[in-house]
C-alpha cells in the first residue's frame, strides 16, 4: 500500500499545524535571548582565556624550541681535521691519521686535496694543529 | 805589563759592549716527563717574556723518536711564541719514557733583561693515542 | 478562534546559513547565530508543544524550557540529524512534565503517562478535519511529523523514541484509515 497522502490531505494537515501556532510575547523572546547572551558572553570569555593559554603555551613551546635549536645549532660542528672529535685540531689528530694510514684505513681523509692520503695529509693536519692564532705571535 | 792592561781594557770593552745590548743567543731546552708511560706524541706551547726575545730556530730532541725537527708555525720565527708538536708511530718499546728533551728553541735576546719562559702542555699521548698527563720544563741551556 | 502567527525577526528571515553553520558559529561563541536558530524554530517548538499540551501557557513554558535546554548544549554541540529530530524529544518530555505539573496543581489525580494531545479546533464542518481528528493523537502526530515537519521515518523514530517499525506501522495505519473513510477516500482515487 502506498504510504503517501494526497495533496488536499497534506494541505489540511498543514493548516492544522498552523492552527496550533502560539503567539510568543516579546517578553518571552527577551527572557530566552538574554539568557543566551549571557551564556555566549561566558563562552567567549572562556575561549579568550583558552586562546591566551594556548598562545602562552605556544610561546613557551617556541622558546623551548629556540633553546633546543640554539643548542643544536651551537653544537660543535667538528672540523674535518678533528679526527678524534675532541673539539679541537691538535697533534693527536695528525697522529691518528698517521696510524690510520699505517693501518690502511684512511680513505676520505685527503686533507690537502691532492687525490691521495699520505704523509702530506698528515703534515697538513699537523700544520693546522700548530698554527698560531693571529695576534698571538 | 802593557798586555795585562790591554786584556783588562778589552774585557771592559766587551762588558761595555754587552751592556750596550748587543743581541745574545740562547738555547732553551724543552723537557717532557711522561713517567712510566711511553710518550708517542706531544704538543707544547712555548712563550718567552720579560725581554725582547725572538725565536730564531727550533730543533728536535734527544730521543730517536723525536730527533727530527718538530712541527711549528713559521710565523713563530721572529716572535716570542711557538706551538711545538711531534709524534712517532714507533711501537711502545721504541718510545721514550720518563724525562726527555723533546725539542730545543733557539732565541735571540736583544735586551739586558733576563727573559722568562713559559711552557704549557696542550697534548700528550701514548702509542694507543691515549691522552696522558706529563710534566714539562723549559730550561735555558748553559754552556755550549 | 484562530491564533495569530508568531512574529519573525527580519534578521532571521535574512539569515541564509544552514543549521550546521549556525551551530558552528554558536559553538564559537556567536550569540547571534543561536538567536537565528531560536527564531527559525520558535514557531515549530511552540506549535509542537501546543499539540502535546493543549495549552498556550504550557506551550510557552515548554518553549522556554526547550531553548534553555538547547542553550546548555553550547559550546560543543554536534548536530547529527535534523534539528527538529534533536528538539522533538526535549519538547515532548518537557510537555509531558509541564502537563503533569499542571494537572497536579489542578488536583487531577489521573496523570497521563502519554499525552492525549489537544482537541483540534472545530473545522467548521470540514469532514477532512473530522477524519484527521478521529485518527487519534499517536497516528495524527506521526502524520504531522512526516508530512508537515518533513522528518523521515528514522528521524521520527528517534524523535518519538520508538522503533522505526512502529513509526511505519502508525503511518500505514493512519493512511489506511484515511483511505478507508468515505469522507476522504475520494482523494486517494484522484
Amino acid at each position: 500500500m502506498n504510504d503517501n497522502i494526497p495533496a488536499p490531505i497534506e494541505e489540511r494537515l498543514r493548516k492544522i499545524a498552523d492552527g496550533m501556532t502560539v503567539l510568543v510575547p516579546s517578553a518571552i523572546d527577551e527572557a530566552i535571548l538574554s539568557r543566551a547572551r549571557e551564556r555566549f558572553a561566558e563562552i567567549r570569555r572562556r575561549r579568550a582565556k583558552v586562546q591566551c593559554l594556548w598562545w602562552a603555551s605556544a610561546a613557551a613551546v617556541l622558546v623551548t624550541m629556540g633553546f633546543v635549536a640554539s643548542a643544536f645549532l651551537n653544537a660543535p660542528s667538528y672540523e674535518r681535521a678533528d679526527i678524534d672529535r675532541n673539539g679541537r685540531v691538535d697533534i693527536l689528530d695528525a697522529f691518528a691519521l698517521a696510524r690510520r694510514i699505517q693501518q690502511g684505513n684512511a680513505s676520505g681523509l685527503d686533507f690537502n686535496n691532492d687525490g691521495v692520503v699520505d704523509r702530506a695529509d698528515v703534515d697538513a693536519v699537523a700544520a693546522r694543529a700548530v698554527k698560531l692564532k693571529k695576534g698571538s705571535a | 805589563m802593557i798586555g795585562f792592561r790591554a786584556l783588562i781594557a778589552g774585557a771592559l770593552l766587551v762588558a761595555i759592549g754587552a751592556s750596550a745590548q748587543e743581541p745574545a743567543f740562547r738555547a732553551v731546552d724543552l723537557f717532557v716527563d711522561s713517567g712510566s708511560q711511553p710518550l708517542a706524541a706531544y704538543q707544547l706551547s712555548f712563550h718567552s717574556t720579560g725581554a725582547s726575545v725572538k725565536i730564531v730556530g727550533i730543533e728536535g730532541g734527544e730521543h730517536s723518536a723525536f730527533s727530527d725537527p718538530p712541527y711549528y708555525d713559521p710565523q713563530a720565527m721572529q716572535s716570542n711564541h711557538a706551538i711545538i708538536a711531534a709524534f712517532s708511530t714507533a711501537t711502545a718499546d721504541q718510545l721514550p719514557r720518563g724525562r726527555i728533551r723533546v725539542a730545543t728553541v733557539h732565541l735571540r735576546i736583544s735586551s739586558d733583561r733576563t727573559p722568562e719562559y713559559q711552557l704549557n702542555v696542550q697534548a700528550a699521548a701514548t702509542p694507543q693515542a691515549e691522552r696522558i698527563s706529563v710534566v714539562t720544563e723549559a730550561k735555558e741551556r748553559t754552556g755550549l | 478562534m484562530a491564533l495569530l502567527p508568531a512574529s519573525k525577526r527580519l534578521a532571521d528571515q535574512q539569515d541564509l546559513r544552514t543549521d550546521q553553520e549556525l551551530i558552528a558559529a554558536a559553538n564559537a561563541g556567536d550569540g547571534d547565530s543561536f538567536e537565528a536558530l531560536y527564531y527559525r524554530y520558535r514557531e515549530w517548538v511552540t506549535g509542537l508543544a501546543y499539540r502535546l499540551t493543549g495549552d498556550h501557557a504550557l506551550a510557552l513554558d515548554v518553549l522556554q524550557e526547550t531553548f534553555l535546554y538547547f542553550l546548555q548544549k553550547f559550546p560543543g554541540f554536534v548536530l547529527t540529524c535534523q534539528l527538529k529530530t534533536f528538539l522533538y524529544p526535549a519538547v515532548r518530555n518537557l510537555s509531558i512534565a509541564a502537563r503533569r505539573k499542571a494537572q497536579r496543581a489542578q488536583g487531577d489525580a489521573a496523570v497521563p503517562e502519554e499525552l492525549e494531545g489537544p482537541d483540534i479546533p472545530p473545522p467548521g464542518g470540514d469532514e477532512i478535519d473530522a477524519v484527521i481528528h478521529g485518527l487519534g493523537a499517536e497516528h495524527r502526530e506521526v502524520l504531522l511529523l512526516r508530512f508537515v515537519d518533513g522528518l523521515t521515518v528514522p528521524e521520527i523514530a528517534a524523535a518519538l523514541e520508538i522503533p522505526e517499525g512502529t513509526v511505519k506501522s502508525r503511518i500505514h495505519s493512519a493512511i489506511g484509515k484515511l483511505r478507508a473513510d468515505a469522507r476522504t477516500k475520494e482523494f486517494f482515487m484522484q
